[in-house]
């Protein structure tokens, strides 16, 4: 249980957050840029040395402005991964890692220095020096180095965003994999939702320095009104379960409640829960059953909601076997097809444009 | 006589530095990171003898280090002796000199350090002493020893203030810098180009090392990350 109730002072607004997140899930701290998410985050690892309140996590009050208590960071135990890599430059990557090592906190879950090397896939580069990697390389070894130390809460401040897109999908699954392969309880600050919908079970939403909601990342990423509904960059995730794979065409059927959808192969056996990230913007309705297309999905919903977006655009929220789905369309298709709330349409899709997860 | 003196410089010069590197060191990275109004007034003390004449320095020390001032009264009945015209005068006479050769080069590289490696040293479990010996430092390595070759050789070098409160006392406190006008002034013309020409060579070496050790080493070009991996 990570207890937080701080103010801190900005140029514009004053951060304030007053908030009791359970450390059983991956919490994702969202919001626009400049919003304090990266402050809020930088307070529970005691680095804003301006900031006032309390800051506690399970029984053990890190900050309590009031009673003059202040533990500094590095008697916090927490591990704290950074946008930029921030390895020594004076070491090469196995000495960046001791440096962890030797400085480990007692931690009956440490994962041990093979198997990190292992799931981050960085035993190749452990002679090299740090100026001679990538930059997904660097942030794979800060992410090694961080575990290392035998952290008991895990911070991470959009560690993917310094990253082209084929370092990203390697790291993603890495950090997917932290909380579920080491049990460590992880906090993450992000402004990109494709992140948070990957990493994340519950997130916190700022803006000026206030939370604006808070919950279940499923509902809150499709919600009518909310800031992260309003743009092309919005998603909804679909919980599903594996149902058969197809050997002859290589695709994989799930199981969305009654209906199906169908994607490229993956490896998980049936009967495993996934969830399945559908961006807005891939997302066609039609308003009678077709079947004679080559969209392979086709999703029967009903209009709950529909939002203007722009003078072009608008968002329609729709619900299909107890689910929210979001689709992006134009203003003139909405006229055109006389799309109406409470309406029953079908959502079609094409399988390569979900990301399982 | 000439190595009496060599003997003396380098004495003189070796104690200054490790004098002034511990608390150069301190001073560097208290100035580099405070935020008050005073760092101005403070740096401007430190840097003060870069500026200010020598002899202006030496007049001031020789006034302190009389028996008849506070400080060299203090330092009389403490162990005897008078600061002025000794070995311990010349080594705090120079210490000040050379302060600013010294504490500069730390202060620029302690305030060019990236800050952000200290909060992942932190949040690391490493405590303040902890960053300050096990990253600051070694980060700083290239101006450490910069900055310890500045004072070597600023010391080497300084002449006025020694003139002003060492006197010319041979074995004692008469340094190369001195022994060399020493030599001038009563027309002993070998010595003084022994002197003169072993000082310039000395310098010329001491200023080719740094600079070589200014420029980073040549590196290779950062290795192409395998394409068949990512």
């Amino acid at each position: 249980m990570l207890r937080i109730d701080i103010q801190l002072p900005r140029d514009r607004f004053v951060l304030s957050v007053d908030e009791l997140l359970d450390t059983d899930t991956t919490w994702s701290i969202m919001g626009r840029s400049g919003c304090g998410k990266t402050s809020l985050l930088r307070t529970i690892a005691g680095l804003e040395t301006h900031a006032r309140g309390l800051v506690q996590f399970n029984d053990e009050v890190w900050q309590d402005s009031e009673k003059g208590i202040w533990v500094p960071p590095e008697q916090r135990g927490i591990g704290y991964i950074f946008q930029e890599a921030r390895l020594f430059p004076h070491l090469d990557v196995m000495e960046n890692l001791q440096f962890a090592l030797k400085r480990t906190r007692a931690n009956t879950s440490m994962p041990s220095l093979s198997e990190v090397i292992e799931q981050l896939d960085i035993e190749h580069l452990l002679g090299r020096a740090v100026d001679k990697l990538s930059g997904g390389e660097k942030q794979r070894v800060a992410i090694a180095r961080t575990l290392l130390s035998g952290p008991r809460l895990l911070l991470m401040d959009e560690p993917l965003a310094s990253l082209d897109w084929s370092s990203k999908t390697r790291i993603l699954p890495c950090l997917r994999n932290i909380h579920q392969h080491f049990g460590i309880p992880v906090v993450m600050v992000s402004h990109a939702r494709e992140e948070v919908a990957r990493l994340a079970d519950k997130l916190v939403l700022i803006d000026q320095g206030q939370v604006v909601s808070r919950g279940e990342c499923r509902q809150l990423l499709s919600r009518p009104g909310s800031l992260l509904t309003r743009d092309d960059c919005a998603l909804s995730i679909l919980e599903v379960q594996v149902g058969s794979h197809d050997q002859e065409y290589g695709f994989t059927e799930l199981l969305f409640g009654q209906q199906k959808l169908l994607v490229n192969q993956i490896s998980a056996s049936r009967g495993a829960d996934l969830r399945v990230i559908l961006p807005a913007q891939e997302v066609s309705i039609v308003v009678e059953d077709i079947h004679c297309t080559s969209v392979q999905n086709r999703v029967a919903t009903t209009i709950q909601a529909i939002q203007e977006l722009d003078s072009n655009n608008v968002m329609l929220f729709m619900e299909a076997e107890g689910q929210q789905l979001l689709a992006l369309v134009t203003r003139r298709a909405i006229g055109m097809l006389n799309l109406a709330e409470g309406q029953k349409v079908f959502a079609h899709f094409k399988g390569s444009c979900l990301d399982v997860i | 006589m000439l190595l009496t003196a060599v003997w003396v410089t380098l004495k003189l010069a070796t104690i200054t530095t490790i004098i002034l590197m511990l608390l150069a060191i301190p001073m560097a990275w208290g100035l580099a990171n405070m935020q008050s109004r005073l760092r101005p007034v403070l740096e401007a003390l430190v840097g003060l003898p870069m500026v200010l004449p020598p002899t202006v320095l030496g007049f001031y020390l020789l006034l302190f280090f009389s028996p008849n001032h506070a400080v060299g009264q203090a330092w009389l009945s403490l162990t005897g002796t008078t600061l002025a015209f000794s070995f311990t005068g010349l080594v705090i006479a120079s210490v000040l000199c050379s302060m600013p050769f010294v504490v500069q080069p730390l202060q620029r590289a302690f305030e060019q350090l990236d800050k952000g490696l200290l909060e992942a040293a932190a949040m690391m479990g490493a405590g303040r002493m902890d960053r300050f010996f096990n990253v600051v430092l070694p980060c700083t390595r290239r101006a450490m020893i910069l900055a310890a070759c500045m004072g070597f050789a600023h010391t080497i070098g300084e002449f006025g203030v020694v003139l002003m409160i060492g006197g010319n006392i041979p074995g004692e406190t008469q340094v190369l810098s001195i022994a060399l006008f020493d030599a001038v002034e009563s027309q002993q013309f070998t010595e003084a180009h022994q002197i003169a020409a072993g000082l310039l060579v000395f310098a010329m070496m001491l200023l080719i090392t740094l600079y070589s050790l200014d420029r980073k080493p040549v590196t290779q070009l950062p290795l192409k990350s395998n394409p068949g991996r990512s």
